[in-house]
């Protein structure tokens, strides 16, 4: 307690010394941090209600202000004409467009959780934090949070976000909750599309063709086409060397390829993860009497040939060889599974075709699936940040133009011509051979990694394209450029199963608890159910496992999940 | 004095000079020059080993980045006390031990034989290809060896399997799925992967014999097989006491690659090591202060095991490695 | 040659085939990794291919030499070996021989060697070394790079063994009644007679520098810095399974298996290329048969 209070102590003077104008406690940011923008030196008052801090007229700061922030490079970023990061056609717009001008303070790969692991080192260090920082990580959001260097957003958003903004916000108001804190909310959540990693099953449509099956529905029809698959040589070549489904079980249960999870779902719960209960409280998967049953049904399947023997060694990349090789009659995973990986089946495997099916239902009748989250991070805005709502002239105009492709805007058809599209003859061409140099995309390399997103649009685009309709927008144009009849079928099967997916509820930073027991209850727990799948361990283990996962921290730490829930859903 | 042959005139190997009536005046004009000499590395690691330890205090904290080391609340040996108490604490020092040390006597016994062998070829074409060609695994990650031998390990169709149940009357052996064959293929792998790159030492051993030891023993009649036992074998032991001692540093690193490519939960309780272990605690908690208490508590171990070697190495083979 | 028995005819025979059969086990993988970075994507990812491609292609080849950040980060990359490993060669031979002499004839031997066998044991750890790196305005630079890790203990302490058991104590005094100061033995007679060690050592040094990539990438701010095995890092799309919500546009970029497997080569072929270079050093005895008398 001593060294609690000398160090509240410390950190207020420092504080003060410095001159921030509002004292951290020890659990972060806790006084209402002063309303953005109102500190003595704006300027103008613009449409919108914006103040911005800096002379701004006709859409842009004049002269040009700076704008800090750090990158997270991945992989798929590519860049052409030798730009970098640090300069290339976006920074070129942001400055044109907007006078901003965007400045890295650095940046690193996302590869091994790189990116992470040099923002925890610039906490460290106390390094300069950017004035305006995307983030991936709800845990390090939280952690970047309780430093008390960034500043209350949602009364900020509240005043400065435009309607389009908003509603793609809206959609899902659960994006907030990891970022929220008692006196508000702290980051402002990044939507990505919707259902983007639910499960379908991927099946073997020549296989059922050739003897003669129709599409599983329940669990005991699958398992009817499963046998058939494994014993009846669908593939004709005379010997039997082929299995009935795809699972990579080496990590985890619900890898979002050559997931499991969904044979659990029938049973009504997902396994490793929190499920919203009946009582709206929410609880652990695993622990649910459904999940005894979903082993058991795994492990029948496993000793009856079904599954590869090794699949509790093979992740999902390794699984998904199974499927294109030809070896495997069906995987389960994301609607985008149907190019990579699986679009290689019909390459290596000549007559080869599957269709998507929805997830199968159980005993009594539902379904489940394990669902995606409507969110890709946060942004934080620095309490320094010079002009804070700088990110909003920004982010409304991405969300107002980009996110939709708004017909007459300068992103009508993508985000730059000779990037990521070129016109041949007045028309839009995406074909990396129709642009010279080849396609890159500078959405990529927007603060808010894809520019902007309305979660429900992509998919409801698909849906509407896979009912035979012809495009009414450009953003329906532009997904009926990219999509070919199997990406078309196998999204309505995923827009048509939202009734049973089952996201993800605990969305918090890991709590107390977790953080110091999390990691033996997950062991203990892939491992009795591998080894219970495996057969090596007989199914009444399963209820040993639970009476220990409860009272070895199990309990408390359900206790915590609910408590955050409590507190967030307010 | 080192163990000497009996064949062999003692001053021929390297032996310490014994103490000389002429000590004083070697030493007052040769001093200064020596200090001079060591001076720079004693700058460099005075800065960037020594100047960073007092970092090491955070494993006695709860360390939040953005409170520093001066703020961060202080625990005292509390994560000392979690690596002790967590249930799979003791199992899992014990796998990191297990199998470390096999990786550590083969490490040395494999190379040290490979590059007798290799010793005995006349033929320098071959000798050259030889050494090249086993030298190349060391390069490749074990992200993408760890599919390979998935695969080649694999009950169902893969190589090895089908090599030993056509020779053998033997099931198919569950390599990667089974807790003592997996020990025992994490070892020979890695053994595979780095022998070739370790021979590298043994082989300029070999190459700072003095050949007219060769000559001498010729016409003292002896022929190769006691050329390697009389000669070779004796130049090439103080270079393998200093990587064994040497080596004993890692007792306590079993190879986090390797075995974060190969593990599954059907071998945690005898494949998993402390690097996973902790690995599998930082996604979780995200702490460094965990990690760094980890680490302290390997540094004890391994310091207390080099200098138990060193000494050891001292009086049985009265060689002073450093 | 005399005295060749019958005996080690047969030794020599079953040494060679077990040699031979060594350098296959040791070849095999790396041959199949070539196939697969020489293949269609299909193929590969499906796990079809063995030994030779399938779909024979070179596209995986041309993704990463067509990136034009790719010539400057192989730049740095040499430019950090060359330099790193010389100026950690130069401090590490100088401090080798002067460890090399006995505790009588060199007060204060002990404690240097202690104090540098220490730091083998205890390390920081990133962060305290970050922080140092930092404060010392070496972000962004090279020497960032090189100087850290400029000496690597277990390395000094097999130099200074090498030292010890290849340099015969009477030529050394020879030298110094000629009245050889201790720079000119160095030079004149440790570094011909170990020049083995000093091929290995720096062969060491070398693979260390050009394989780190983690230290590229903390310590430099700006891509343009990277050398190549940190920028190879960054160009690798590997699944991130903690993220929160994959684009589905980001897993079909996901690099297939073929790009992966080009990077092994793209990433060792500098380093390969040295060691047959190294090798001739390690010929027996070069100058000990002609000095020693």
């Amino acid at each position: 307690m001593k060294t609690k209070v000398w160090r509240n102590h410390l950190l207020l003077s420092m504080s003060m010394v410095l001159a921030f104008g509002a004292a951290c406690s020890n659990s972060g940011p806790a006084d209402p941090a002063p309303v953005p923008g109102s500190t003595n030196n704006e300027q103008e008052v613009g449409e919108g209600g914006i103040s911005y801090s800096a002379p701004f007229a006709d859409g842009k700061y004049d002269p040009p202000i700076d704008m800090t922030t750090v990158a997270a490079v991945s992989p798929s970023m590519t860049f052409k004409n030798g730009e970098t990061m640090e300069n290339n056609v976006h920074t070129e717009w942001a400055l044109e467009r907007f006078g901003i001008n965007l400045n890295y303070l650095w940046t690193s790969t996302t590869q091994n959780t790189a990116f992470n692991t040099r923002m925890r080192l610039a906490l460290s260090a106390n390094e300069k934090m950017p004035d305006v920082l995307a983030i991936d990580d709800v845990q390090l959001a939280n952690d970047l949070i309780d430093s008390g260097k960034f500043m209350e957003v949602g009364e900020m958003w509240e005043r400065y976000a435009s309607d389009a903004y908003k509603q793609a916000v809206n959609e899902d108001p659960t994006m907030w909750y990891p970022f929220m804190r008692e006196d508000g909310a702290y980051g402002i959540p990044i939507p990505e599309y919707s259902w983007n990693n639910d499960t379908v099953l991927f099946i073997r449509q020549d296989w059922l063709d050739n003897l003669g099956l129709e599409a599983p529905e329940t669990l005991d029809e699958l398992e009817a086409v499963m046998d058939a698959f494994v014993t009846q040589d669908p593939d004709g070549n005379g010997q039997a060397d082929t299995y009935g489904l795809a699972l990579g079980m080496r990590d985890s249960l619900k890898p979002a390829q050559a997931t499991a999870s969904w044979v659990f779902g029938a049973y009504g719960t997902i396994p490793q993860q929190w499920n919203l209960a009946e009582d709206g409280s929410l609880a652990y998967g695993s622990i649910q009497p459904g999940a005894k049953d979903a082993l058991q049904k795994l492990n029948e399947w496993v000793s009856k040939g079904y599954i590869h023997r090794e699949a509790g060694l093979h992740d999902e990349t390794k699984a998904a060889e199974l499927f294109t090789s030809g070896r495997a009659g069906i995987i389960a995973g994301p609607y985008w599974m149907d190019r990579t990986p699986l679009k290689d089946l019909m390459v290596n495997v000549e007559g080869a075709s599957f269709q998507a099916y929805p997830v199968p239902t159980g005993p009594d009748g539902q379904a489940g699936r394990q669902g995606t989250l409507n969110f890709r991070g946060a942004v934080l805005i620095n309490k320094d940040a010079p002009h804070p709502e700088a990110f909003f002239v920004y982010q409304n105009y991405l969300f107002d133009n980009f996110a939709t492709l708004q017909e007459g805007s300068e992103f009508e058809y993508q985000f730059a011509e000779g990037y990521d599209y070129v016109l041949v003859d007045g028309e839009a061409s995406y074909d990396t051979n129709d642009i010279p140099g080849g396609r890159v995309i500078p959405q990529k390399y927007t603060i808010t990694y894809e520019g902007a997103r309305i979660p429900s649009s992509a998919m409801e685009a698909l849906g509407w394209l896979a009912e035979g309709n012809e495009p009414r927008n450009n953003l329906e144009r532009y997904h009926s450029r990219f999509s070919d009849e199997t990406r078309l079928q196998v999204a309505n099967v995923n827009l048509n199963s939202r009734e049973a997916s089952m996201p993800e509820r605990f969305t918090g930073a890991p709590t107390r608890t977790m953080k110091s027991r999390g990691e033996y209850l997950n062991t203990q727990e892939l491992e009795t159910f591998i080894k219970i799948i495996y057969g090596e361990l007989p199914i009444d283990e399963f209820d040993r496992f639970v009476e220990t996962w409860k009272s070895s921290a199990g309990d408390t730490i359900t206790e915590e999940v609910n408590e955050w829930y409590n507190a967030v859903k307010e | 004095m080192k163990k000497k042959d009996p064949q062999q005139p003692a001053d021929q190997l390297p032996v310490r000079t014994p103490v000389r009536p002429a000590k004083p005046k070697w030493n007052l004009q040769r001093n200064w020059p020596l200090h001079l000499l060591v001076f720079p590395a004693f700058v460099l690691v005075l800065i960037f080993q020594y100047a960073p330890l007092p970092g090491l205090i955070m494993a006695f904290q709860e360390f939040k980045p953005w409170l520093g080391y001066f703020d961060s609340p202080f625990i005292g040996l509390e994560q000392f006390r979690k690596i002790i108490e967590i249930p799979q604490a003791r199992q899992v020092i014990w796998n990191t031990f297990l199998i470390s040390s096999f990786k550590i006597v083969f490490q040395l016994l494999v190379p040290f034989v490979f590059a007798l062998l290799l010793n005995e070829v006349r033929i320098m074409v071959f000798k050259r290809f030889v050494q090249s060609f086993v030298y190349l695994p060391h390069f490749l990650s074990w992200v993408i060896l760890g599919g390979i031998l998935i695969d080649m390990l694999s009950t169902d169709g893969g190589l090895i399997n089908q090599v030993l149940t056509s020779l053998l009357p033997i099931e198919p052996i569950f390599f990667l799925g089974d807790g003592d064959w997996f020990r025992f293929t994490v070892i020979v792998s890695d053994v595979w992967k780095d022998f070739g790159f370790s021979t590298i030492v043994f082989l300029a051993a070999l190459a700072g014999i003095d050949p007219s030891l060769y000559e001498a023993s010729l016409i003292d009649g002896a022929n190769r097989f006691k050329q390697a036992l009389y000669i070779t074998i004796p130049g090439m032991i103080p270079i393998t006491i200093v990587v064994g001692t040497l080596s004993l540093g890692n007792i306590l690193n079993a190879g986090f690659d390797q075995i974060f490519n190969l593990y599954n939960p059907l071998v945690y309780q005898k494949g998993d090591i402390i690097d996973t272990y902790v690995y599998r605690i930082g996604l979780l908690s995200g702490d460094y202060s965990f990690g760094t208490a980890v680490g302290m508590f390997k540094s004890i171990i391994s310091f207390v095991l080099i200098v138990a070697a060193y000494r050891m190495a001292y009086k049985f083979a009265n060689y002073r490695i450093f | 040659m005399h005295h060749i028995s019958t005996s080690y005819r047969v030794f020599t025979i079953i040494n060679m085939l077990l040699l031979a059969f060594l350098s296959f086990l040791c070849i095999a993988p790396l041959i199949h990794i070539l196939a697969v970075s020489f293949s269609g994507p299909a193929a590969a990812s499906a796990n079809l291919v063995k030994m030779w491609p399938v779909n024979f292609t070179t596209d995986a080849y041309e993704q990463t030499f067509g990136n034009a950040n790719f010539l400057r980060a192989l730049g740095t990359g040499v430019t950090r070996t060359v330099l790193g490993t010389l100026f950690s060669m130069a401090l590490m031979v100088l401090a080798a021989y002067a460890l090399s002499k006995e505790n009588q004839d060199f007060r204060g031997r002990t404690f240097y060697m202690w104090f540098f066998v220490f730091t083998m044991l205890l390390n920081a750890g990133l962060i305290p070394t970050y922080i140092l790196v930092q404060k010392l305005g070496l972000i962004n630079s090279l020497w960032a790079l090189i100087l850290p890790q400029a000496i690597n203990i277990f390395n000094m302490i097999l130099l200074l063994n090498f030292f010890r058991v290849s340099v015969p104590k009477a030529l050394e005094e020879a030298a110094y009644i000629d009245g050889a100061g201790h720079f000119r033995t160095v030079f004149s007679i440790y570094l011909p007679i170990s020049l083995p060690a000093i091929a290995t050592i720096s062969l060491f040094t070398m693979v260390w520098h050009w394989n780190s990539w983690f230290d590229g990438m903390i310590y430099m701010t700006d891509t343009r810095n990277y050398p190549l095995a940190t920028f190879l890092q960054t160009i690798i799309v590997q699944q991130d399974m903690n993220q929160l919500n994959v684009s589905a546009e980001d897993m079909e970029l996901l690099s297939d298996r073929t790009v992966r497997a080009s990077q092994v080569f793209i990433g060792a072929a500098p380093i390969l290329l040295v060691y047959p270079f190294l090798q001739r050093f390690f010929v027996k005895g070069i100058v000990m048969g002609s000095v020693k008398e």
